[in-house]
């Protein structure tokens, strides 16, 4: 017995040890993903395809055009402070004390530098030659939508989807950084595209263009999801398609590029579309002193607003953002206050009706209506329940114990929500307005004004529904003021006028840099950011205690606080030579030199 | 003969015995359930081991046959052995016999029917004894008796007492007594113990000769595991670090990895922090790979988490260092091997050990918080004062606080400002939320034994240990359980089998962690000024409004936006439960078929659960502000959910070899194994999130009425490989080992999953060559070796299948209408050509054992070199993927370590031995893909752990010195007097990070080195009679640590917290304290131009720590006696009771980051252990 066990012993153990090299054991396949061969089915994979890609243009790192109040999945440093409304901190309108704002603080004042090696903040990411995980993303799932069994019209709707993020992105990119790599399939570690140098702009944004129109084409009017928000349809496209070409119109009317009206002419053409056409118009219900903010206002949901055309939705649980409830002092300057035109239509400096500012209330006697609905007026304390509190006197600057302090003593009301201001980190759904119909009208009226073809119908159907929306005198065409303030400008009055509606309108929405950018205004950057008036009476009556913090400058005579006075920020500069762009980073360019700097860096 | 007799000869255990006995002590143990059903296991063993000879029959048909061959043969049909004395009993008369189913005493009976002798039966010894002592020789015969005990004063059974070159013999019965009669005086007694070193004692005139027996052995005879097979320690090649269970056992230890803290040279141990639910960090000899790479851990030869095991199970450990030692275990031991080998039964009587031990635990807390609130109101006054002109808290408050101060009531802590309720008293914070002393209670029992075919060993263990917190119900609370039962049956004298239970379960419940500013954590950030609970005033606005506000008296306090306090989250949020549950089987067989070969199989399986659950239920806390409306917000806990994730793993480990030692040709020794090994594993992993609870009470996901989410993930790896060791041996001096496997891995693409690890090794005994006789009697051992070897890393992580290219399915947080949506991302790019990164070692070693082996130590120098590890290529941004990993980045690591140990006897009663260990490691990059030189990447030539930073000149002591100084506002603005100089070291007038490329630093340099240098073990022990005091320091000579000074709640530097230390108060610049540490009082907020990384603030991490003292009593033996145990020890062992290092306050030694997670601790124990 011991021998048959012996050698049933050693049969079992060279058995084994032959066994052992045996290979199949070792192949092991994934249990729990799809791969390539399985995928691009049916429409549903299309569309969960493309869910992903508005996963990618919401993230701050790949690009701007999506990444609305601040991105959940993401609790970096930047986590309250890429809400919409403070990309003004990087312009005259908007000034801001968190140090996490530095970088856009030191594109306002113009010391950004290139930047090196790995010494990268998280913030400055977001100014970065990149997001090309959204371009790949969306070359990929062009490539493959072909596969899926659908209609053409089916495919073509996904396609468009991702096309028109393609275009926006690319537009987004021009505008910082001029030429750009045009990418259109997906790369791989050796492919000659990753040492290129950039593709001119024309062509680029000839290729933008064709595919903004091609997603205006296939785009359905409507997804069927019952005015959710999310998915882009064909009037966004529109819609986007005007803010694009009026931005490289203009770019090139004041840059000196060909082709201005070209642009001017779509942009026109788009908006003019929508106006006819699109279901949309503005939000009134006859409150023509709270109706201009109060779409900012909401909590969480702008589902119904018939003005507002694409927005991103925040849900607790899901995603949220920080936007309402850090209060670091952001707060309006004197520039984008003293902008607001008086009732009669005239600018302060011109107007009969213009109170000074003597007195803090003064301000806002006989102003544009927004004016007080951007900025808080003391007595509506109550009724935004500002800072939660019922007991403080306003305005209270820096430094001054007690209530809710701004750097300027221009507090912004236009977004407050007492809710979300004092709910805890972490639980805000304040939604962020990516396009509204304002802007639409904004953009028709400044594109038509651009091409010279401006009639008083066109402010009619533009403008002036803005300004009746508010209770507001209309622009006349045949009595356009002439703003002493801007008479250096080099553009007309009615230009003028039509500026300062779009800075007044959608103040705080992101939009006066690139503004500023495409008008070659970038020297108005140079004008620091002053305050609310801060002499010995205002300090009597505000500060009595003698804590306030800010600093003062005398502008023409008058003492007013100088916000970033004895900072880094405090004389600004713009470098007509090089600061209309963007520097490329070197981390980019040593490992793809062929892409090149811009100029001047 | 003799030899089969120890072979065979084991102690008798009557099942009867045994539960008579457990009647006896029930009232003792029985609390103890678990217990029961090991008891009932044992049972059944020792009643089957027991009654051999009653149940055992027998047939014989011999004719004219010597009773010597009669008996031969009874050996030969059974298991019973006999021992006789030749010359007393006559053994060659011839017998004719036929018997058919008999017992073996009816045999002997018809056997030596009208011989005048009897016979013994002991278990399966029979010794046969002429009673008439026959005629009386010349010499005068004398008895002798005595007692055989083991080196603790356990009584021995079942040791063999032989009187030297006779067969006359006997074996020392259930106390360990033997007497033997007509003993020469000039005879010399054998006695032999398995396991044991034999020992001879002359008889002379001796009557009584009691013998104790060494319970280990030591030195030279020392056998190590060495995987997949045994090494006499002399003749090991390779690097090899051993540590038994005499070392382990003297500490109050709760897991592994403290007991082998500082044990072994260059065996890192770390931990993240004092929290027994977080796993050990385990580092043999350094940094290995930039993608990580751990030791491979094997329990009696499985994978298994050394976290979850009992470390009173533990029976010794041993740590393959280098390729030479662990090229069995292929790609997986690049990085060391630790093998831990659990206790058998050993044979002997049946041991039954119980232990505990009662300990208090102490949180060690550096931070001293000022607690008078005015002092603390006033420093951050004069901090905000030099920040910004102007102070932080106005005159109305400071007054208040100063009431309270002077006059501390309940009245005098509140006011009311505009509205605004202000509190003027002292919170106490740390005191309330964080107690002084905790407890901890360990209880183990194991019952172990042997008889001549059967060993188990049963062990049942319980740990508890809570938290920090004061609120006791709220607490943390730790539990950890464990069973093994190993038992092993030898079912014919070369068939042996073997089967092993492991059962390891943890539980852990800790207040779910809501926002680090409100947990633990907190203590270090809540300033003692700050309101804990809405207070119980007459009034509040105006007299009568009490009732208004009645509802919120006693609730959690809301400050600011989120600022909160962590009260209301622990008393009234939700839980982070786990439980886990390890359970391992193994069922092994050992034959060994013809003389020397043995051939081994195992099969192990595990189930591995791990349930979490972890509730974030709703708090509410109530606005400090009167007039808020609403007054109760949510703070942190806004978003309520109870989320659920199950983990089931399962694995499946076989393992088989075969061995052959050829040891009888002269001068020769040939032995050789050959192997196989196959493992595989199941991971099953899924979660469910239910939003929005429908109250706090019940936490269950049913529960739940908001949103739910679901997700999941499963995979597979296999392993398997071929493995081989020869050792050839000549003279026993000149010894050359190879090692190695051919190792595959489920992780890699079909054309690369296999590698060839091989490995040499060789050693020289200079002791053994003649030349070297002389100094035999000083020299007991001296040896070299050198070994190189081969291995591969396949440490990949989580990253079950890195070269296939997949989708991935994620949760979209851009919202598509409502709610989370699935997405599906394209492809990543993979790279098809993935492989090992391979490991190369060489160590060159040196032991020696001199001065009668009192002096044993150990050399080891070596180089392992990393090649082709993963490292992320980069290529332009413009990819748009993640570029796959390529294997393209080398290191270098060089180090050496040293153990040596002394023990000796001073007289009878003193002895003593030390243990010191020693080792270091450095670790530079060779080969590194860094295009720009980014100085915080790795480049090449970079040593892993510096620091960069800039260098500190000084302090600014006066505004025109800066002036003069280069210009700092590269890091911040408004430079006065009190704050950071940095020195200019580029002289280019600024002060900046340049490039932050190794071309151009800036003003960055290198400013110290985080990695820890010349690690050390220190551990004398001194016995004396009964007593036994055992310490052990352990520390680092060289390390430097910055703490860090970016982030916010960073405590150590001055006003970065909202509390303060006390030595902000004295080590802060100003006018009248110039040569302070710290710079001039800051309010940090966003600015961090004083707390930048530099040179000033870089500690010195080196430490020396009292790991442990112990003192123990060992009961005597009458004493134990009376309570009827056979040894009883009573001792007081301390852990981490004393430390001193260069580091400021509070930053603790073993810390990365000042972590108020979870303290580390001091640990006093009172510890009982009685065996019977």
């Amino acid at each position: 017995m011991k021998d048959l066990f012996i050698k049933i012993g050693l049969l079992c153990f060279f058995g084994i040890l032959v066994y052992g090299c045996n290979d199949q054991f070792l192949n092991r396949i994934p249990l729990d993903q799809i791969s390539e061969q399985t995928f691009w089915q049916s429409e549903n994979d299309l569309k969960v395809y493309n869910n992903g890609l508005y996963t990618l243009a919401g993230d701050w790192r790949n690009t701007d055009i999506l990444s609305g109040n601040f991105e959940g999945m993401y609790s970096g440093t930047m986590s309250s402070h890429s809400a919409i409304w403070r990309w003004d901190i990087m312009s005259d309108n908007m000034v801001e004390s968190n140090s996490r704002t530095n970088y856009m603080r030191n594109v306002r004042a113009g010391i950004h530098t290139v930047r090196s090696g790995t010494d990268w903040g998280e913030a400055e990411e977001r100014m970065s030659y990149g997001g090309w995980s959204l371009v790949r993303a969306i070359n990929v799932g062009l490539a493959n939508y072909d596969k899926a069994s659908v209609t053409e019209e089916v495919r073509d709707k996904y396609a468009g989807e991702a096309r028109l993020l393609r275009g926006w992105f690319y537009a987004q990119k021009v505008t910082h950084f001029g030429n750009v790599n045009w990418l259109d399939k997906e790369l791989n570690i050796d492919s000659p595209e990753l040492n290129s140098p950039r593709t001119p702009r024309d062509q680029v944004m000839d290729n933008v263009l064709a595919d903004l129109e091609f997603a205006i084409e296939k785009l359905p009017n409507d997804w069927g999801d019952g005015g959710a928000p999310g998915r882009i349809n064909k009037w966004v496209a529109i819609g986007i398609k005007s803010r694009i070409c009026l931005f490289e119109g203009t770019w090139r009317k004041y840059h000196g590029l060909a082709n201005a009206n070209f642009w001017l002419q779509k942009s026109a053409e788009a908006a003019k579309l929508l106006i006819e056409t699109g279901p949309y118009s503005l939000y009134k219900t006859g409150d023509p002193s709270h109706d201009y903010n109060a779409p900012f206002r909401v909590l969480s949901d702008l589902t119904g607003n018939p003005e507002i055309m694409y927005w991103k939705k925040y849900q607790m649980g899901v995603v949220i953002n920080n936007a309402g409830n850090s209060n670091h002092e952001d707060s309006a300057t004197k520039s984008i206050v003293d902008d607001y035109l008086c009732s009669d239509g005239l600018p302060i400096s011109l107007s009969p009706l213009y109170k000074g500012d003597v007195n803090f209330e003064d301000l806002f006697m006989n102003r544009d209506p927004r004016l007080r609905q951007t900025v808080l007026h003391p007595a509506d304390e109550h009724y935004y329940n500002f800072g939660n509190s019922a007991s403080y006197t306003y305005p209270r600057v820096s430094g001054i114990i007690g209530g809710v302090t701004s750097m300027t003593g221009y507090a912004i009301i236009k977004y407050y929500n007492v809710i979300t201001a004092t709910n805890s980190w972490g639980s805000d759904e304040t939604p962020a307005v990516i396009m509204r119909y304002a802007e639409i009208l904004l953009n028709y009226a400044e594109a038509t004004a651009e091409l010279g073809t401006l009639t008083q119908a066109d402010l009619d159907i533009s403008i002036n529904k803005l300004r009746d929306r508010v209770g507001m005198i209309h622009m006349n065409l045949n009595n356009i003021p002439v703003d002493p303030l801007y008479v250096n400008d080099g553009v007309s009055p009615l230009i003028v006028e039509i500026r300062r509606e779009r800075r007044v309108e959608l103040y705080a929405e992101g939009f006066r840099y690139d503004d500023l950018l495409r008008w070659k205004q970038g020297k108005k950057l140079e004008i620091p950011s002053y305050g609310m008036r801060w002499d010995a009476a205002a300090r009597a009556k505000y500060d009595p205690a003698g804590t306030a913090t800010v600093k003062t400058s005398i502008v023409s005579g008058v003492e007013y606080i100088d916000a970033y006075k004895g900072t880094n920020w405090g004389t600004p500069k713009f470098d007509e030579s090089k600061h209309y762009f963007w520097p490329i980073e070197l981390s980019v360019l040593s490992l793809a030199p062929e892409i090149g700097q811009n100029p001047n860096w | 003969m003799l030899n089969k007799h120890y072979k065979t000869m084991k102690k008798n255990c009557s099942s009867d015995g045994l539960f008579n006995y457990w009647t006896f002590r029930r009232k003792l143990i029985l609390k103890m359930k678990l217990v029961v059903i090991l008891i009932c296991i044992i049972g059944l063993t020792g009643s089957y081991a027991s009654v051999y000879s009653q149940q055992t029959k027998l047939d014989l048909n011999v004719q004219k046959t010597s009773v010597k061959d009669v008996l031969k043969q009874i050996e030969d049909q059974s298991e019973f052995s006999f021992m006789y004395n030749a010359s007393k009993v006559d053994v060659m008369r011839e017998i004719d016999l036929k018997v058919e189913k008999c017992y073996v005493e009816d045999i002997l009976e018809k056997i030596f029917a009208g011989e005048d002798v009897s016979y013994k039966i002991i278990e399966r010894n029979i010794i046969i004894i002429p009673n008439n002592n026959g005629s009386t020789t010349n010499q005068q015969q004398k008895s002798i008796s005595g007692k055989v005990t083991d080196s603790a004063g356990g009584s021995l059974p079942g040791v063999s007492v032989v009187v030297k070159g006779t067969t006359t013999g006997t074996i020392t019965d259930t106390t360990g007594n033997y007497s033997l009669s007509n003993v020469s005086p000039n005879a010399s007694l054998l006695f032999s113990f398995i396991g044991m070193k034999t020992q001879e004692i002359a008889v002379e005139n001796k009557s009584t000769i009691n013998v104790t027996f060494a319970e280990e052995t030591v030195g030279i005879e020392e056998v190590v595991a060495i995987g997949y097979g045994t090494q006499k320690k002399v003749n090991i090649t390779g690097a090899v670090g051993v540590a038994n269970a005499e070392r382990i056992e003297s500490r109050p230890i709760v897991s592994a990895g403290q007991a082998l803290q500082g044990l072994i040279p260059n065996l890192n141990v770390t931990f993240d922090n004092g929290d027994p639910s977080k796993s050990t960090n385990y580092n043999i000899r350094g940094i290995g790979s930039i993608n990580g790479g751990n030791p491979l851990i094997l329990v009696d030869g499985i994978p298994m988490d050394l976290d979850m095991i009992n470390p009173n199970d533990i029976l010794n450990v041993s740590v393959l260092k280098d390729a030479g030692a662990a090229a069995v275990y292929g790609a997986r031991a690049a990085f060391g091997v630790i093998l831990v080998e659990t206790k058998k039964g050993k044979l002997g009587k049946i041991k039954i050990t119980m232990n505990t031990e009662q300990s208090l635990v102490q949180p060690i807390f550096y931070m001293n918080v000022v607690r008078d609130p005015y002092v603390t109101a006033s420093a951050w006054n004069d901090a905000a004062i030099h920040t910004t002109g102007t102070p932080a808290f106005d005159d109305v408050y400071m007054a208040g606080i100063k009431n309270w101060v002077n006059n501390p009531t309940e009245q005098n802590a509140w006011g009311v400002r505009n509205g605004v309720l202000e509190y003027y008293g002292s919170n106490d914070y740390q005191h309330k939320l964080v107690t002084d002393y905790t407890s901890q209670q360990k209880y183990d029992i194991n019952i172990s034994g042997a008889t001549e075919r059967a060993s188990y060993y049963v062990s049942g263990g319980f740990l508890n240990k809570p938290g920090y917190f004061r609120n006791k119900e709220k607490n943390i609370q730790f539990k950890q359980y464990n069973l093994l039962a190993k038992l092993d049956f030898k079912i014919f004298d070369w068939v042996s089998l073997d089967e092993k239970i492991s059962v390891n379960s943890v539980s852990n419940d800790a207040p779910h962690n809501y926002n680090d500013d409100v947990s633990l954590n907190s203590v270090a950030r809540v300033s003692p000024n700050l309101a804990i609970y809405f207070p119980d005033l007459p009034y509040y606005i105006t007299p009568g409004d009490h009732n208004k506000y009645a509802q919120y008296i006693g609730m959690g306090a809301a400050i600011g936006s989120g600022g909160n306090t962590f009260f209301p989250y622990l008393e009234h949020g939700g839980r982070t439960t786990f439980s886990t549950d390890d359970i391992w089987l193994t069922q092994g067989i050992t034959i060994t078929p013809l003389k020397g070969l043995k051939i081994r199989g195992d099969f192990s399986f595990n189930k591995y659960y791990r349930n979490d659950q972890d509730v974030a239920s709703k708090i509410e806390v109530v606005s400090m502000n009167l007039l808020s409306n609403p007054m109760i917000s949510n703070g942190f806990s806004a978003d309520d959910y109870i989320k659920n994730s199950s983990n089931k793993n399962d694995y499946y480990v076989f393992n088989t070899y075969a061995e052959y030692t050829l040891d009888n040709i002269k001068d020769h020794y040939l032995k050789g194994m050959v192997g196989f090994n196959q493992e595989l594993g199941h991971n099953n992993y899924f979660w469910a999130q239910g939003k929005s609870l429908i109250t706090p009470l019940v936490t269950d996901l049913n529960a739940t009425i908001g949103s739910q989410t679901v997700g999941g993930s499963k995979s597979e790896v296999a392993l398997r490989g071929l493995f081989y060791r020869l050792n050839y041996m000549y003279k026993d001096k000149y010894l050359l080992e190879f090692n190695g496997r051919y190792d595959g891995t489920s992780r890699f693409p079909k054309d690369s999953r296999f590698g060839f690890f091989p490995s040499v090794s060789t050693g020289w005994r200079i002791s053994q060559e003649p030349f070297m006789s002389s100094a035999k009697n000083w020299l007991d051992d001296l040896k070299i070796r050198a070994s190189y070897g081969e291995l591969g890393n396949q440490m990949l992580g989580n990253n079950y299948y890195p070269y296939i290219s997949s989708m991935d399915r994620s949760m979209s947080v851009y919202i598509m209408s409502s709610g989370q949506i699935p997405v599906i991302s394209p492809p990543g790019l993979v790279s098809p050509s993935l492989t090992w990164e391979k490991v190369a070692t060489t160590n060159y070693g040196l032991d020696f054992t001199i001065l009668k082996q009192r002096l044993n130590a150990s050399f080891d120098l070596y180089t392992r070199d990393t090649r082709d590890m993963l490292m992320n290529a980069t290529y332009s941004a413009l990819l748009g993927a993640t570029a796959p990993k390529a294997n393209a980045a080398s290191l270098r690591t060089n180090g050496y370590e040293v153990a040596i140990s002394w023990r000796d006897k001073i007289g009878q009663d003193w002895s003593y031995n030390i243990n010191l260990t020693f080792s270091d490691n450095q670790t530079k990059i060779t080969k590194y893909q860094n295009k720009n030189g980014a100085y915080n990447d790795y480049y090449i030539g970079k040593k892993l752990g510096e620091i960069w930073g800039y260098k500190t000149e000084g302090i600014f002591q006066t505004q025109d010195e800066v002036t003069n100084h280069a210009d700092q506002t590269y890091i911040g603005t408004n430079w006065n007097p009190g704050d950071i100089k940095y020195e200019d070291l580029n002289n280019d007038g600024k002060i900046n990070k340049g490039g932050g490329i190794l071309s151009d630093p800036g003003d960055m340099t290198r400013i110290g080195n985080s990695s820890p240098r010349w690690a050390y073990g220190f551990n004398p022990n001194i016995r004396y009679k009964n007593w036994t005091l055992d310490f052990f320091f352990q520390g680092l000579l060289k390390r430097n640590f910055m703490p860090e000074g970016l982030n916010n709640n960073q405590s150590f530097y001055p006003y970065n917290t909202e509390g303060i230390l006390d030595y902000y108060l004295t080590e802060s610049w100003s006018e009248t304290n110039r040569n302070a540490y710290f710079y001039a009082p800051y309010l940090a907020g966003t600015d961090k131009k004083n707390t930048q990384d530099q040179s000033r603030y870089v500690q010195n991490g080196a430490y020396i720590r009292l790991r442990s003292l112990s003192l123990k009593y060992n009961l005597s033996e009458n004493f134990s006696k009376k309570i009827g145990a056979s040894d009883a020890n009573i001792y007081f062992t301390g852990l981490n009771l004393w430390e001193h290092s260069g580091m400021h306050r509070p930053l603790y030694i073993e810390a990365d980051q000042i972590g108020q997670e979870y303290y580390y601790q001091r640990i006093f124990t009172l510890g009982v252990s009685v065996s019977f």
